[in-house]
């Protein structure tokens, strides 16, 4: 998969900003350092999907959906933010 | 009036979200609930207040509206506010449509910790460019958070606690 066009990371970077705002927590950065945050970041699993896919087990690299590989992914890293 | 006194207030439970553009949204603040509307940090959106400009309007220098908001959650940069005057005198405009005058801008930086207050200062001049409202008109000031003008730089949704209208 591609990056994210400019619209999905705009959309990502709003969505980012209302969770923050009705979460109570403050945020450091202005909006412009934020969208760079997300630019950066879609950039790093852009260049880092084929690493990801080679960490995975045999079993789950040959037998997972791409849509499944990315899931497991995104709750992991769910999991590690709530734990901190 | 003389400089300075007080003509209206506008708390923002007052506001009234228009249809035919963007809205800001309703919202409650803090351990008590404080009563806000929220402005968003990508795209434009506003929020309309009506009154009668007083009769004690003198009509000489214009108004100065001071702007009562926090940031829900930034603690840097700035935000950009528009606000623009539609008179509705007799047998004039036409309530079917809009129809404000041009908008003034004012940019501020956000206090430095989310829910603390910034005041700021919209100021416009008597006649044409507050749609020549005077005392005695029914008139609407819609305001608008412009999140693409180059100062508006702050992260996440500004939040409208009250307007004050003095004479400048």
């Amino acid at each position: 998969m591609a990056v994210l066009s400019d619209a999905q990371r705009r959309e990502v970077w709003a969505d980012i900003m209302n969770l923050v705002d009705k979460s109570g927590e403050s945020i450091a950065i202005d909006k412009i350092a934020l969208r760079q945050a997300i630019n950066s970041s879609d950039q790093w699993i852009d260049d880092n999907a084929a690493a990801f896919n080679a960490s995975l087990p045999e079993e789950a690299r040959t037998a997972l959906a791409a849509s499944q590989k990315s899931r497991i992914f995104e709750m992991v890293a769910a999991k590690r933010r709530e734990v901190g | 009036m003389a400089s300075g006194d007080s003509l209206l207030t506008f708390e923002a439970a007052r506001g009234i979200p228009p249809n035919s553009t963007a809205a800001a949204t309703r919202d409650r603040r803090g351990d008590d609930g404080h009563f806000v509307y929220s402005f968003n940090a990508s795209t434009d959106s506003s929020l309309d207040f009506t009154d009668v400009m007083p009769r004690q309007y003198a009509g000489t220098t214009g108004v100065t509206l001071v702007i009562i908001y926090m940031m829900a959650s930034a603690t840097t940069g700035g935000v950009a506010l528009d606000g623009q005057f539609e008179l509705h005198d007799e047998a004039g405009h036409d309530m079917d449509n809009s129809g404000f005058a041009a908008v003034n801008t004012v940019t501020d930086t956000v206090p430095g910790t989310a829910g603390q207050l910034g005041y700021v200062e919209l100021t416009f001049t008597d006649g044409a460019d507050m749609d020549s409202v005077a005392a005695g008109d029914h008139f609407r000031f819609r305001i608008t958070r412009d999140p693409d003008h180059a100062s508006d730089t702050a992260s996440g949704a500004l939040q409208c606690v009250s307007i004050e209208m003095r004479e400048t």
